[in-house]
């Protein structure tokens, strides 16, 4: 018998699969508490034969296989103090492993250091909620992005987090200035094959029940992911749900600004963070499907408009809000925006090169206005 | 590397072949080539015949296509055991069940090209399953798996799946195998 049949076959490793397995039910089952012992289990019976593999050098690659399943079973098990030792435990003999294996486990204790500063945070902040938005595809590397792809979804997101507070907590929609949400967003570094953003939402103050009729970070997180749901499967229905067409408006935009352009982002999925939990893919097409929406909020007779070029202004003051681009030969166009629609997003396009989807008014007090609806970054 | 063990050919008609004749995918029995225990080959082929069933809800057996290196291979039927309503409840969670009633399929297609299945290996997210060869050697195989229930792209996903088996802990050889079940169409490609 092989070393590959001796070491798979071991009674150990055999407990170790099964035990994984019934781990994958019960996450399928949603029954975490279950799902972690069975990985527990599973990881526990893996190191018994782990630490035994190659432990004379003979084997690298197989014993990298099973240290890095070992390490990875405790990280599914969120025993993160075990998954850190067993990693050191392996790698304080490097010449045992092969050199992939050895980046394997120093990846996985940068995630494993990430979880258990989350875990660590969800401790002390039992109220917050973090969501997870990963962006993949296009032209998103291993764990690098351009910055002018993820400076408007930040910007979007945090809009996203004010809005959804302000309107949980029966706030008026809010046309100017900067928003009173008694929530915090902060963001965690992150480690990703693609790329994740993680945002953690917390309340600002520190009172243990602020007020029985404001949002909690939970609440907000929770409202957040059913918005997203609803944009993801049918604007229309967000519109509905969401009785206030400026707000609805508002989120649709959000929901815009965060989802794939399909060129430098292929997808994007937000969700709970570590679990993934309710998550949603914020696709290309959903990002025309909202604009599609986000046209027909506006019930004015229009024809569409599409203008390429570098946004130079942005008026956001006096009762006619205004941006300028200067498109591709250089002509200067002037467009409307809707009052309190782009604030939050706009400023980190200025001089930048945008796209901009919008509509030419055919009647508006007598004029012929043009309007942005989406000015989004061209970020090829 | 695989075509020098497959023999290539266009698939029988039912008339060329008796029904009795013709090769079988069996999820019913774990095969000799999967190493594992039954728990494991039953849990993943427990979650195969619930999606089969959706799609092929008057029988338990249908006729695959399968290809290999862009090749059409042997026509064979799939056999699966009817789901209990226990078991439905089970894997009613379409998304994983197709990926978990992929892995069962991609082990009958990997002993079928004359690999063994020896183990299950933990990664940071998901897992992969060791190869070696059925006549021995001490050289390791990787198996990347997907599943798909119905439409899709299973050409791209094969690409992505190779792609992704040439990364990792384990660079080594190996076999992406995709499963649409809709049609149970299989596609497999390897690597070197």
């Amino acid at each position: 018998m092989n070393a590959i049949d001796t070491y798979y076959n071991d009674p150990s490793h055999r407990r170790s699969e099964e035990a994984a397995v019934k781990a994958e039910r019960a996450v399928r089952a949603k029954q975490r508490q279950e799902a972690e012992r069975f990985y527990r289990e599973a990881a526990e019976a893996e190191l018994t034969v782990a630490v035994r593999v190659g432990d004379d050098g003979s084997e690298p690659v197989l014993r990298s296989l099973f240290a890095v399943s070992t390490v990875a079973l405790f990280f599914k098990a969120k025993d993160f103090a075990k998954a850190r030792n067993s990693a050191y435990l392996f790698l304080a003999r490097p010449e045992c492993l092969s050199s992939d294996g050895r980046d394997e486990l120093e990846g996985l204790l940068a995630k494993i250091a990430r979880e258990a500063s989350l875990k660590q945070l969800m401790t002390e902040q039992p109220n917050a909620a973090a969501l997870d938005l990963v962006l993949s595809g296009g032209q998103v590397g291993h764990g690098l992005i351009a910055s002018r792809a993820t400076i408007p979804r930040r910007e979007a997101f945090q809009s996203l987090v004010d809005r959804a507070w302000e309107l949980k907590g029966g706030r008026d929609f809010r046309r100017r200035g900067i928003s009173t949400a008694n929530v915090l967003l902060l963001e965690q570094a992150t480690y990703s094959g693609s790329f994740g953003l993680r945002f953690i939402i917390m309340q600002k103050d520190e009172r243990p029940n602020p007020s029985n009729d404001e949002p909690s970070a939970r609440d907000v997180a929770s409202y957040i992911l059913e918005l997203a749901k609803l944009a993801t499967t049918s604007p229309d229905h967000l519109k509905d749900e969401v009785e206030d067409p400026a707000y609805a408006k508002a989120f649709l935009t959000a929901f815009r600004d965060l989802a794939a352009d399909g060129k430098a982002i292929g997808s994007i999925t937000l969700g709970y963070a570590a679990t993934f939990d309710e998550s949603v893919t914020l696709s290309h097409t959903v990002r025309e499907q909202i604009t599609t929406t986000l046209r027909t909020l506006d019930d004015r007779e229009a024809t569409p408009i599409r203008l390429e070029g570098v946004l130079k202004v942005v008026h956001l003051r006096g009762s006619e809000p205004k941006i300028g681009i200067e498109d591709l030969e250089g002509k200067y166009h002037e467009l409307r925006i809707e009052r309190g629609t782009q604030d939050d997003t706009i400023g980190a396009k200025v001089n930048r090169h945008v796209i901009v989807q919008g509509v030419k008014d055919l009647e508006r007090d007598g004029e012929r206005d043009n309007w942005a609806h989406d000015v989004q970054v061209a970020e090829d | 590397m695989s075509n020098e063990r497959t023999q290539v050919k266009a698939p029988a008609t039912p008339n060329e072949r008796p029904e009795t004749a013709r090769s079988t995918f069996d999820l019913t029995t774990k095969p000799d080539a999967f190493l594992g225990s039954d728990f494991v080959f039953g849990a993943y082929a427990e979650a195969a015949s619930v999606v089969l069933t959706s799609y092929h809800e008057l029988s338990t057996r249908a006729a695959s296509h399968w290809y290999h290196n862009d090749k059409v291979q042997d026509a064979r039927d799939i056999i699966w055991t009817e789901p209990t309503a226990v078991q439905k409840t089970t894997h009613g969670n379409a998304k994983d069940a197709t990926e978990y009633g992929a892995y069962a399929i991609a082990f009958l297609i990997a002993a079928a090209l004359d690999f063994v299945v020896v183990g299950r290996s933990e990664q940071g997210s998901g897992c992969d399953w060791i190869m070696r060869r059925a006549s021995g050697g001490t050289e390791t195989f990787k198996l990347e798996v997907s599943g798909i229930a119905q439409g899709g792209s299973p050409g791209s996903r094969l690409a992505t799946k190779v792609k992704q088996g040439q990364t990792g802990t384990l660079k080594a050889p190996g076999l992406a195998v995709i499963v649409r079940f809709s049609e149970v169409s299989l596609h497999s490609e390897d690597w070197t």
